[in-house]
């Protein structure tokens, strides 16, 4: 930081031809990371300690190094850099912008929990809050008996059949407490889920039922 | 600063960020269950039920201590089994206590499950009505407005409430089947089928029987462990799939004489899950 401030010679102007290049992408990768929503957040958490460390210990050496390695930089070179600079800040947003519209995951909506029992099936028709359906509508079911004799919540099984345009698909187990993932096709308008309870018999079961976590991810790949 | 200086604070910097990261991770202070099931392991049992668990001349005998029994060779440890009433089966795994386990006609159900842990079902119920050879009660409408005894703290108890009967709760069993002989204000007496099985199964006096057409509800036996132990759980779970395949028809049928097995016996592929705690 002296030669930032102190020394003659080295204004702040002077690093603008690495600073800028770096500054860019690291919004871009702010940028792409806030879209991702809780995946971003788990791959920002990953990654922050590697590049902390990384960069405390190459902030240690840099400044270690003779400040002969310091030579003034080229006018071509700053060129280079900022119209490399300019097209990358053009570039980049419109590609966060197509990747948080196409591959990020989106937030679905379904409503309050509803009450389900072997005679009553449930039918939830859940809703994006934005963009089309594609990927795989990933959720964890939370269970909440209503009687108190019976063992209902651990046994029970979910088995969904989701129903899409009108047709309907595989039927998908879930339990409580277990992520469950059902892959939704291209271009769908309706997104159905009817749901039944299978639970060990003559126990009267009654579950209040959560979609907790519900989101359709679309993974790149 | 010198060289040697520097790099030992760069060392100090990632060696510190190695502490950090491994400081984030989830802890489980939770033992490791073959540890923990090690040496004399209490088990909390009902002291008075025939076929389950009964103490006579100095020996336990039963359903419940043959499955203690085969787990403690299997898992390589030595039960000592504690006798509890009914209602102590809850606080002994909730309060600070020796007992590890409760093998007890303890059935699952979601409320007691707030409270502590189970691996099971290792056996599937109903509750039913039993009373002296020779009583007009034959059917559910039978035992409207009359005495049933049932033991303090069970599920029985609470499923009578529903009913039009006079509840009369007891400790024990042995006392709801003392006062039926001795026609102290009680009767019928109400609990597990299996366990009124047990009862008639080893009844020297031949005076009790099960009355058939009444069956209420459903009840799943479980091993009770403290709460939040879903190591211990998993463990157990896996020994207990094996004993319902290896050793559950011999013993049911060698504990229980004359009571049936059907629809009694559980598939040992589809036990409950083990509860992870949030």
């Amino acid at each position: 930081m002296a030669r930032l401030s102190g020394s003659p010679g080295s204004t702040l102007a002077q690093h603008a031809y690495w600073m800028v290049p770096l500054a860019v992408p690291t919004i871009a990768l702010t940028i792409v990371l806030l879209a991702l929503g809780e995946w971003g957040a788990n791959l920002a958490q990953v990654i922050a300690l590697p590049f902390a460390i990384y960069g405390t210990a190459s902030a240690i050496f840099a400044r270690r190094e003779p400040a002969a390695h310091h030579a003034p930089v080229g006018q071509r070179k700053k060129v280079v850099v900022g119209a490399v600079t300019l097209l990358v800040g053009a570039v980049l947003p419109g590609l966060g912008w197509l990747w948080y519209d196409r591959y990020t995951d989106v937030n679905v909506h379904v409503g309050e929990a509803f009450q389900l029992s072997e005679q009553a099936p449930a039918t939830v028709e859940p809703r994006l809050s934005r963009s089309g359906w594609r990927g795989e509508l990933t959720f964890t079911p939370t269970l909440t008996a209503v009687g108190s004799l019976g063992d209902c919540v651990l046994p029970a099984r979910l088995m969904i059949t989701p129903v899409v345009d009108g047709q309907h698909l595989a039927v998908k187990e879930a339990r409580h407490g277990t992520e469950a993932a059902i892959a939704i096709p291209e271009g769908a308008d309706t997104v159905k889920l009817q749901i039944t309870l299978v639970v060990p018999p003559n126990q009267g079961c009654i579950l209040t039922v959560t979609l907790a976590r519900i989101v359709l991810h679309r993974m790149p790949w | 600063m010198t060289t040697v200086g520097f790099r030992r604070w760069v060392s100090v910097l990632l060696g510190t960020s190695a502490l950090l990261i491994a400081g984030c991770g989830r802890s489980s202070d939770e033992a490791d269950p073959a540890e923990y099931l090690s040496g004399i392991v209490s088990i909390g049992v009902n002291t008075d039920l025939p076929g389950w668990s009964a103490y006579t001349n100095g020996i336990w005998d039963g359903f419940d201590i043959a499955l203690g029994n085969w787990l403690g060779r299997e898992i390589g440890f030595t039960p000592q089994y504690v006798s509890l009433k009914t209602d102590e089966r809850m606080t002994r795994l909730t309060e600070r206590s020796d007992i590890k386990l409760v093998i007890a006609n303890f059935s699952i159900t979601d409320e007691r499950r707030k409270s502590i842990d189970f691996v099971g079902p290792y056996l599937t119920d109903s509750q039913g009505v039993m009373t002296l050879v020779g009583s007009p009660i034959n059917a559910r409408k039978d035992i409207e407005n009359k005495t049933i005894c049932v033991t303090h703290g069970s599920t029985n108890q609470q499923r009578l409430f529903d009913m039009k009967i006079e509840p009369s709760p007891e400790n024990t069993l042995q006392r709801c089947v003392d006062r039926l002989r001795n026609h102290e204000g009680v009767d019928a007496i109400s609990s597990d089928r299996v366990i009124l099985d047990g009862f008639v199964a080893h009844d020297q006096k031949h005076d009790l029987r099960v009355v058939p057409n009444i069956r209420v509800g459903s009840e799943r036996y479980g091993i009770g462990i403290r709460n939040n132990s879903p190591k211990l759980c998993e463990f157990l779970r896996e020994k207990l799939a094996k004993f319902i395949d290896e050793e559950w028809d011999h013993i049911f049928r060698d504990k229980l004489p004359n009571a049936s097995p059907e629809d009694r016996k559980p598939n040992s592929l589809d036990l409950n899950p083990c509860e992870n705690p949030a």
